[in-house]
């Protein structure tokens, strides 16, 4: 009941928040990794490609594309590599499922094994 | 052996197999998405001529395009290389210059010598950018058909050259 | 003639090895019926010599030997005489000779404190860790000795590396280290168990302040290299999901799981098979931590060291270690009955609910560091896993496990069912309204202010009402301190992180500029030189409604000898909030490009860890008390 009730509330603010050109470029920039550094974002490096791409989102957006187009295009050039957030893929599929199937196995087994 | 440890033994022999492969492979080689897909289209200067080149300005031949700079002191390096190259005739040598001021790149061939037939002139690094290119010195080749063959990243040297540009440049002839 | 301290600390390693082939002799060399005080004595010896070896490698720093390789390489004559110090520590080779010290510091102490155990327990627990001594100094002597010589003696060192030449990073490895190195006691402990096939109550509560030990120092090492990465990094991030950082929560993750677990085994005789195996994998953790960070096969901000050969080398000994530990595990693992079954409503439930919880995020951020790789090596295309992908897994696993840790207060003090569904809605009602008020600008924030207010709520309501009995205060106090710790730092994370102002921006010289309720003017830029740096200090004035807050100087400074440029951030740190700059680069003369960042309630991250701690170090005291 909790559980439900909380989704509600997490359901009904999800609508509230629409993000505007500003916070939509801060989150591309905190999700895009910068191909020359090591293991930083966007938003953290100062390094010249990392801010010609800044620039270029920038205008894009501007431009009016969406957060995925311009992380389409991105990965279309530089590969997938640069996105944080793994595309849900063939390739990636057990990187997001493995979790769900760990958590069913480590119940079933904990809990048969010690709950009588 | 009951099925449960067989099953811990395959994963754990596994996980140390990946590892020891792992030591052995360079994190930092990222495979380029656009091996085998058009070269992006352009509209650009020439860096000597009052005259823009587009994607007609590559001749039917295979050719290798150095993305290079007069501020990147890894070009120094491999500058040599790419002159050795440009003499030939089975294939076609194009640089661009990326992201960089026109007297400074002139100068900087009038120094070392000019190695390609011609210069596209990528101020902004708008083409750069279509091309993923993310430090220079790169290098790219691709075919008649300009779909992109090869990339590499970093200054080239004989081996890069005679091991894995070579053959792709002169097969089939 | 000159004593040549290099060659004392050599030759001091040396006889460590030969030291710990002698410890082993007890129980490998039969026949001679050698007695078992070899291996006490031993045990407790090992420790000395290799601190007497790892001073000579400080006083060959502070002498100045560069006829040493490691020296000359981590080290110049400019360094102030502390950064010489802890220089020791900083490459490759000195951290793990300091990780042969601390390993054995513990088995010193391992030593010392068992003697109530049996006796074959306590030889194949001592044998064993001296087992995992002998292959890490053997690690050292092989692959990475600090005292090997320069063909040619340099004049004067290299650099040691600036990022390093800080507070942070001087006590983070130590502690680090203790805390890895501390859960080698339960893990042989653990395989020794599973050779006497049986895992006893007493010798559950006997495992226990170890394993505490070793998480409050895991927690302390990382909350300082957050901490640090914090001021030092100059983008005021406190954690990125980086393997480096994956590395050390993988087993701080499932050493919490395991606090939870050995409780239940020694109060109550339970989940005994579980514990052991939870035992053995969270040093396989720490272990597979160390190869990921030292042999460099991943891409991080923070990795050092790579050779393959020391890989190879530290690859066999994570094999043959674990491998080991889970063949003894496997092959015993039937023969651990427990003396009770579980009730799911019960303490004992919960901490299963919580193992569930806590392995499944350990293994979600193992599949994350591991996946990439995997990928890589298999020619599939290459990825990266981010902050993204953990806050879709793990913020999900967290939720339930926080909605039980409010409720553990209330199921300890044993209230009537009906009363309790009254209170839990109450408090969860009342936790909600909270944080709606407070928070209302993203989902995120909302769960985060929840989780914090839901967990203090909680705790407080019980205080006041129920736990007045001061034996029973006592025995939770640590729980409640360590829980209230995690709300604090849930708190931090969740109002920092949700309200935060952060501008990059170029300001001129005297030019002013409003980020949130704050104005800050670039008052000054000075130039500074130190030692072994230069440095442009600027001055930021800050001001609310016209009245001067505070002063910030954040730094860039310029390392001589290896020409490096660093950041270090400005920080105006309240209780409430952080006002942090950082100098980018310089546009002009009198212009350069700034990140400001307002950033409320960040203390409360590492406040709350300084909570936890506290919470770990009372449940060892407690349970000590017990005993006598």
């Amino acid at each position: 009941m909790k559980k439900i009730t909380l989704f509600l509330f997490l359901l009904l603010s999800l609508n509230i928040y629409a993000s505007d050109a500003d916070s939509q470029y801060k989150e591309l920039i905190e999700e895009l990794r910068c191909m020359v550094c090591q293991n930083q974002n966007l938003a953290e490096s100062e390094a010249p490609l990392a801010v010609d791409m800044k620039q270029k989102i920038r205008e894009m957006l501007e431009s009016g594309k969406s957060k995925n187009e311009i992380k389409q295009f991105l990965s279309d050039r530089y590969s997938s590599y640069i996105l944080y957030e793994p595309p849900i893929n063939k390739q990636n599929l057990i990187l997001w499922i493995a979790p769900f199937i760990f958590i069913i196995i480590l119940s079933f087994m904990l809990l048969r094994r010690y709950i009588k | 052996m009951n099925k449960n440890t067989f099953i811990f033994t395959v994963i754990f022999g596994l996980m140390c197999l990946f590892l020891f492969m792992g030591l052995y492979n360079d994190p930092k080689k990222i495979e380029s998405p656009l091996i085998g897909k058009q070269f992006p289209k352009f509209k650009l200067n020439d860096l000597y001529l009052d005259i823009t080149l587009d994607n007609t300005s590559f001749i039917k031949k295979k050719t290798i395009i150095n993305v290079w700079a007069s501020w990147c002191l890894e070009c120094e390096r491999e500058h040599s290389y790419l002159i050795g190259l440009s003499g030939n005739k089975e294939f076609d040598l194009v640089g661009i210059n990326y992201k960089d001021q026109g007297d400074d790149a002139r100068g900087w061939l009038g120094m070392r010598g000019n190695p390609y037939r011609i210069i596209i002139s990528d101020q902004s690094g708008d083409l750069a950018l279509d091309l993923g290119v993310y430090g220079v010195p790169e290098t790219y080749i691709i075919d008649e058909n300009q779909t992109i063959l090869f990339k590499h990243i970093g200054p080239i040297n004989n081996t890069i050259i005679e091991n894995d540009m070579m053959p792709i440049l002169v097969e089939n002839k | 003639m000159i004593i040549d301290i290099g060659f004392i600390g050599y030759f001091l390693l040396l006889l460590g090895l030969m030291n710990c082939l002698f410890l082993l002799t007890p129980k490998f060399v039969s026949g001679l019926n050698l007695s078992n005080n070899i291996l006490l004595s031993a045990s407790k010896l090992h420790f000395p010599i290799l601190f007497i070896s790892f001073i000579c490698l400080i006083v060959t720093f502070v002498g100045e030997d560069y006829s040493l390789d490691y020296v000359s390489k981590n080290s110049n004559s400019n360094l102030p005489l502390i950064y010489k110090i802890s220089a020791a520590w900083a490459g490759h080779e000195g951290s793990m000779l300091l990780w042969c010290v601390v390993s054995s510091f513990w088995m010193f102490l391992a030593s010392k404190y068992s003697n109530d155990l049996p006796k074959s327990l306590r030889t194949n627990f001592l044998t064993i860790m001296g087992i995992l001594n002998l292959g890490f100094l053997l690690f050292v002597v092989a692959t990475s000795n600090p005292f090997a010589r320069n063909l040619s003696v340099p004049i004067d060192g290299g650099d040691l590396n600036p990022l390093l030449q800080d507070f942070g990073l001087i006590v983070h490895p130590p502690m680090l280290y203790m805390g890895y190195v501390g859960l080698s006691v339960v893990f042989s402990f653990a395989v020794a168990c599973c050779f006497e096939k049986e895992f006893k109550k007493e010798w559950a509560q006997w495992l226990r302040p170890w394993v505490l030990a070793s998480w409050s120092f895991l927690t302390l090492g990382i909350s300082l290299g957050s901490w640090w990465a914090y001021y030092e990094l100059g983008w005021g991030g406190w954690w990125f999901w980086d393997p480096v950082e994956n590395a050390s929560f993988m087993p701080w993750l499932m050493s919490t799981a395991l606090i939870h677990s050995v409780i239940a085994s020694g109060e109550k005789g339970m989940f005994k098979s579980w514990t052991i195996l939870l035992s053995i994998f969270t040093f396989s953790l720490s272990l597979l931590g160390t190869f990921l960070v030292r042999s460099g096969i991943l891409i991080s901000v923070h990795s050092f060291a790579s050779d393959p050969s020391r890989g190879i080398f530290i690859l066999l000994m994570l094999a043959m270690l674990i491998g080991g530990g889970l063949a003894a595990y496997t092959m015993n693992s039937k023969k651990f009955v427990d003396d009770n079954d579980v009730n799911i409503y019960s303490k004992e439930g919960f901490f299963l609910l919580n193992n569930i919880l806590l392995v499944t995020a350990t293994f979600t951020i193992l599949l994350g560091t591991m996946y990439p790789l995997v990928l890589d090596i298999l020619g599939l295309e290459k990825i990266s896993v981010g902050v993204p992908y953990y806050n879709a897994v793990f913020i999900p696993l967290m939720i339930p496990l926080i909605l039980l840790v409010g409720y553990v207060p209330m199921l300890l003090s044993r209230i009537s069912k009906n009363k309790q569904i009254l209170q839990l809605l109450i408090i969860f009602l009342v936790s909600l309204v909270l944080s709606l008020l407070f928070s209302i600008n993203s989902i995120l924030y909302i769960v985060g202010f929840f989780s914090a207010v839901w967990i203090i709520i909680n705790i407080f309501f019980d205080l006041f009402l129920y736990t007045k009995n001061s034996v029973r205060l006592k025995s939770r106090m640590g729980m409640y301190f360590a829980h209230f710790g995690l709300a604090i730092f849930i708190l931090g994370a969740s109002v920092s992180e949700n309200t935060k102002v952060e501008k990059e921006l170029v300001l001129s010289l005297g030019e002013t500029t409003t980020i949130g309720s704050f104005d800050y003017k670039l008052n000054k830029l000075e130039e500074e030189k130190s030692v072994n740096y230069d440095a442009v200090i600027a001055s930021v004035l800050v001001s609310k409604n016209n009245s001067i807050v505070a002063e910030i100087k954040p730094e860039k400074r310029l390392y001589h000898s290896s020409e490096s440029a660093m950041t270090e951030a400005g920080i105006f740190a309240r209780l409430d909030r952080d006002l942090y700059v950082s100098l980018g680069n310089m546009i002009d003369d009198n212009k350069w490009s700034l990140r400001i960042y307002d950033k409320p309630f960040i203390r409360f991250i590492w406040i709350g860890t300084i909570f936890m701690i506290i919470g770990s170090i009372l449940s060892i005291r407690y349970r000590k008390k017990t005993n006598e």
